[in-house]
């Protein structure tokens, strides 16, 4: 997953936008991008602020195209959802599209790196409701 | 394990991954015909909504593109067919699309809402509605009823009830809505897409939605719908 997404994801539940971005492992692709202007509409996921804010570049646009998120959480500060992404993929599936083993699993991997709120009140899953906090 | 019935689809697709990707090679006909003609000139931004193995974004050159699907494996099968271009996976399931209003200036949904039961069908066009751009086209499709007079296909379907189906690819099976055009209209009328113009081809329907010419003000009030007229 690129940075570009976050300029158009929201929370699949509650569509509320942006989403929070927790990168754990990224790396840079050798790709070329030559858009000539700023590629995002509202927001900088990479910078976390909203285009109007920032001082953004095409060439800072072109090179964030280049990293590759292999690895981190999205998360909803209005309903405390998080969604993993894994191998590069973002997963915003509904609560009942989820497995509690995969995503519990995950939030143990990656407990260090996730925000207290999420792992003891996270939704749809968290290590509070199992005992573990 | 979840037991909701899209939960069974998907793991499906999750089985069959690899084999749909040997198997479903060409690009919708119907969408290559609409490039052919000229129609996708100025796309922009586009949602490839049930991308599948991503195959109809051979249709699509050059053009930036977010593929989405709630198969992880045929997501995992567009990223070995990527060819370098703009294209940026998601999963996530077509009733609750995880983007903010009005984002896309172009949606394709191929082949992916009839997967769906009436009611979820309907709540997956009131999505694309949610998220395509007051200037932007639209194109659905869904098997149509139709199907079902093929004897071919009747020895690999089953009827469960009214226009739900069951249809084998190999030992699994998959669940399908068929619906004949009017019935798809109706239904993206009623998802908001009351300026959509529906039409059947081949054992398909098709719903079509181009705003991109539209007055301001004018999105969604007039029917062009030819099967309202």
């Amino acid at each position: 997953m690129k940075y570009r997404l976050l300029d158009l994801l929201a929370c699949p539940i509650d569509k509320d936008f942006p989403l929070k971005l927790i990168v754990f492992q990224e790396e840079e692709r050798s790709i070329e991008f030559k858009h000539g202007s700023v590629i995002c509409e509202l927001y900088c996921g990479l910078k976390a602020a909203y285009v109007k804010d920032s001082s953004l570049s095409a060439e800072e646009c072109n090179k964030c195209m280049k990293r590759e998120i292999l690895n981190g959480i999205l998360i909803c500060s209005k309903c405390n959802r998080w969604y993993p992404i894994v191998d590069e993929i973002p997963q915003l599936l509904p609560d009942e599209l989820r497995e509690s083993n995969e995503d519990l699993s995950f939030l143990r991997k990656y407990a260090e790196k996730i925000p207290k709120n999420v792992l003891e009140e996270g939704k749809p899953f968290n290590l509070v409701a199992t005992g573990e906090r | 394990m979840t037991s909701d019935y899209r939960g069974e689809v998907r793991r499906l697709y999750d089985t069959i991954s690899e084999e749909f990707d040997k198997t479903r090679v060409r690009p919708d006909l119907f969408l290559e015909k609409l490039v052919d003609r000229g129609f996708l000139r100025e796309a922009g931004l586009i949602l490839d909504n049930g991308c599948g193995n991503c195959r109809n974004l051979k249709a699509l050159r050059g053009r930036t593109m977010v593929a989405g699907d709630f198969s992880r494996n045929m997501l995992k099968q567009c990223v070995k067919n990527a060819s370098g271009r703009e294209v940026h996976y998601v999963q996530y399931e077509l009733t609750h699309l995880p983007f903010r209003n009005r984002v896309f200036d172009s949606i394709i949904c191929i082949s992916a809402i009839h997967h769906l039961r009436e009611n979820d069908a309907e709540k997956a066009l009131r999505e694309m509605r949610r998220v395509l751009s007051d200037r932007g086209w639209m194109l659905a499709s869904s098997w149509s009823i139709k199907t079902t007079r093929d004897r071919k296909f009747l020895r690999r379907a089953r009827r469960i009830s009214g226009n739900y189906f069951m249809v084998n690819w190999g030992p699994h099976r998959r669940f399908y809505f068929l619906i004949d055009g009017k019935t798809f209209s109706k239904m993206c009328n009623k998802a908001g897409f009351r300026d959509a113009i529906t039409l059947e081809y081949g054992m398909n329907n098709y719903s079509l939605v181009d705003r991109r010419t539209r007055e301001a003000g004018a999105r969604g009030e007039a029917s062009t719908d030819k099967n309202n007229r």
